[in-house]
C-alpha cells in the first residue's frame, strides 16, 4: 500500500466516523452508552465471524491476547470519555477529545520516535486550528471532566500507538475481529452491572435496528478493520493528523445535509477560518516539503569540499 | 459476448457471483427501511459494491451485484421498475471492468500510481452516468414516471460511494495482503480486440459523448419521452452502450 492509498484509506475511516453521527441521532437516548457499545461489536463481530470464517482458524494465543488489550484499551477509553462529556461543555469535551494530535507525539518521543518538521509544523497549525472550530473558552479551570476526558484522550494516543506495533506482527484483520469480539463481550458486562435486564430493557423498532446495524458495519467493522489494514503502512502520527480532520468532514456534512446532526449547522468566520488550518496541518504533515529542505542541506554540506 | 456469460459455466466464478450478491443485499437491505434525506430518497453505500466488484471479479461481480440488487428489491421495493435496477446494477460493475481493460494491457487493475488513480475515478464517473441513464431515462421512456432529481440522486449515489467508500476497499483488496486474483479478459479476447480496434473506439466515443450530452440535457430540464432530439441521443447512446458491453 503506498503513503497515498494509505491516507485515502485512512480518511475514509474518518469520514466514517464523522458521518456515523447521522445514525447515533436516531438511537434513543434510552440506550445506554455500554448497550450501543456491546450491540454494534457484538453485530460487527458477527459479520465479520461470517464474513471471514475461513480466516478464524489463524488466531492464536498471542493474536487473543493482542485483541483483548485493544479491546481493554478501547473500553477503558470509552468509560473516561463517557465521564468526561457528562461533566464539562460539548466545546472543551471536543477540542480535548482531539489533543491525540498532541498525545501521539509525546509518546512517540518515549520510543525515540521524533517527529518530522513537517508534522511539527502539521500539528501546531491542527491544534489552532481546533480551538477556532471547537469553540473552546479559554476562561475556566481544569476540572475532573477536562483531567476524565484528556485521559480518554491519552488511552486513545496509547491505542493507536498499540495498534501500530501488533500490526506489524499479527494479521489485522485478525486483531480487528478479536477485538470487535472482547469489546462487545467488555461492553456486556459493563452493561450488565449498569443494568441486569441488558437486552430486555431495549424498545426494538425496525429504525433502531437498521441505526444499530449500519453502525456496527460502517463505525466498527469498516472502520476498524480498515485502520487495522492501514496501520500496517501508515505511521500512528498519519493516522492521528488525519483522525483529526474529524471536525471539518463533520462541519461539510453538516453543511451538506441540513439537520443531520440534529441542529442547523452555521458556518461563522472563526470556524471556516479552523477548518482551513486544520486541513492547511493535515496538508503540512503528510508532505515532506520541510525535511526535503533540511536533507538537501545536509547532503549540500555533506558534499562541500 | 461469450463472456458475459461465462460465470454460469465456472464454479468458483459462480461462488463468485454469490459472494457479491450476499455482500450487496446485506449492505442495501439496511437502508430500505432508512430514508436519510426527507422528501428525496435512501443514502445507497451498497453502490460502493458495483465498481469494485467488477474490477476485481469481471463478469461474475456484475451478475453479482445485478443479482443482489433485485434480491434486495424482493425486501419490500418489488416493482417493474426492478428489470431497471437489475440491468444499471450489472452495467454499474460491468463498464469498469471493460473500461479498465479497454486498451488490453494485462495490468491488473489497482491504484498504486497517479494514472491509475485518475483511470480509476474516470472509470467510476463513466459508470455512475450510465448507471443514472438507464434507470432514470428508462423510467420515463418504459414506464412513463419521469422523477427530475433521481437522475442526479442516482448519479451521486453511485459516484460518490464508489469513491468514498468504493476506493478505500478497493485499496484494501489490491494490497498486498489480500489474496484476491483479480478476473482478467482471456487472450483471444484481447486478440478479437487487437482486429476490431477501430470500432471499439468509435462506440467508446459514442458512449461517452452521449453521456455528455445526455447529461447537459438533464441539467437543461428536458425529458427523454418529451424531447425527440434527447431521445435520438439516447438511442445512439443506447446502441453504443450495447455494443460496447456485448463485444
Amino acid at each position: 500500500m503506498t503513503r497515498t492509498e494509505s491516507n485515502i484509506v485512512l480518511f475514509s475511516i474518518t469520514l466514517c466516523w464523522a458521518s456515523s453521527y447521522i445514525f447515533i441521532k436516531n438511537i434513543p437516548a434510552a440506550i445506554s452508552t455500554f448497550a450501543y457499545l456491546t450491540m454494534t461489536t457484538g453485530i460487527a463481530s458477527l459479520i465479520l465471524a461470517l464474513v471471514f470464517f475461513r480466516k478464524l482458524r489463524g488466531f492464536n494465543r498471542e493474536t487473543l491476547l493482542r485483541s483483548l488489550i485493544l479491546a481493554v484499551i478501547i473500553c477503558v477509553n470509552l468509560i473516561l470519555e463517557r465521564l468526561g462529556i457528562s461533566r464539562i461543555p460539548a466545546s472543551t469535551a471536543s477540542f480535548v477529545a482531539s489533543l491525540n494530535i498532541v498525545f501521539v507525539p509525546l509518546l512517540l518521543l518515549l520510543f525515540r520516535q521524533k517527529p518530522k518538521p513537517n508534522q511539527i509544523a502539521g500539528i501546531l497549525l491542527i491544534l489552532t486550528g481546533l480551538v477556532f472550530t471547537s469553540g473552546i473558552k479559554t476562561e475556566g479551570t481544569v476540572n475532573s471532566g477536562i483531567l476524565a476526558m484528556a485521559s480518554a484522550c491519552l488511552f486513545m494516543a496509547v491505542y493507536i500507538i498499540t495498534v501500530d506495533r501488533y500490526t506489524k506482527e499479527s494479521d489485522p484483520l485478525l486483531l480487528g475481529i478479536g477485538q470487535m469480539f472482547f469489546t462487545a463481550l467488555i461492553g456486556f458486562l459493563l452493561w450488565f452491572i449498569e443494568e441486569p435486564r441488558t437486552f430486555l430493557t431495549v424498545a426494538y423498532t425496525d429504525e433502531i435496528l437498521a441505526n444499530i446495524f449500519l453502525l456496527a458495519f460502517f463505525a466498527k467493522a469498516y472502520a476498524y478493520i480498515m485502520l487495522m489494514y492501514s496501520q500496517r503502512y501508515a505511521s500512528p502520527l498519519s493516522v492521528t493528523v488525519m483522525a483529526s480532520t474529524e471536525p471539518v468532514v463533520t462541519m461539510v456534512l453538516a453543511l451538506l445535509i441540513p439537520g443531520t446532526f440534529g441542529q442547523r449547522e452555521v458556518l461563522t468566520g472563526a470556524k471556516a477560518a479552523g477548518a482551513a488550518l486544520i486541513v492547511a496541518g493535515a496538508v503540512c504533515a503528510g508532505t515532506d516539503f520541510l525535511s526535503g529542505k533540511a536533507r538537501r542541506q545536509s547532503i549540500a554540506e555533506g558534499q562541500a569540499p | 459476448m461469450k463472456e458475459i456469460f461465462s460465470p454460469f459455466t465456472s464454479k468458483q466464478k459462480l461462488l463468485q457471483m454469490g459472494i457479491c450478491a450476499l455482500v450487496f443485499i446485506g449492505m442495501a437491505v439496511p437502508f430500505k427501511v432508512m430514508v436519510l434525506i426527507e422528501g428525496l430518497t435512501e443514502v445507497r453505500p451498497v453502490n460502493a459494491v458495483p465498481v469494485v466488484a467488477g474490477l476485481l471479479f469481471g463478469p461474475a461481480g456484475a451478475w453479482g451485484c445485478a443479482v443482489g440488487n433485485l434480491a434486495a428489491d424482493l425486501s419490500g421495493t418489488f416493482s417493474q421498475a426492478s428489470v431497471l435496477g437489475f440491468a444499471g446494477n450489472f452495467i454499474a460493475a460491468w463498464l469498469p471492468y471493460k473500461l479498465w481493460h479497454f486498451a488490453g494491457g494485462r495490468e491488473t487493475p489497482n491504484v498504486k500510481s497517479r494514472k491509475n488513480m485518475v483511470k480509476y475515478i474516470a472509470v467510476c464517473a463513466a459508470a455512475a452516468l450510465a448507471t443514472a441513464i438507464l434507470i432514470a431515462c428508462g423510467l420515463d421512456v418504459l414506464f412513463g414516471m419521469w422523477l427530475p432529481q433521481i437522475f442526479r440522486i442516482i448519479l451521486f449515489n453511485n459516484l460518490g460511494f464508489s469513491l468514498l467508500l468504493g476506493l478505500p476497499v478497493f485499496i484494501v483488496l489490491t494490497s498486498g495482503e489480500s489474496k484476491i486474483t483479480a478476473t482478467l479478459p482471456e487472450n483471444t479476447q484481447v486478440r478479437q480486440r487487437q482486429r476490431s480496434a477501430r470500432l471499439r473506439y468509435g462506440l467508446l466515443i459514442l458512449l461517452l459523448a452521449g453521456e455528455a450530452a445526455l447529461l447537459v440535457m438533464t441539467g437543461l430540464g428536458m425529458r427523454m419521452s418529451a424531447s425527440p432530439l434527447m431521445g435520438m441521443t439516447g438511442a445512439i447512446w443506447a446502441i453504443a452502450l450495447l455494443g460496447f458491453v456485448v463485444e
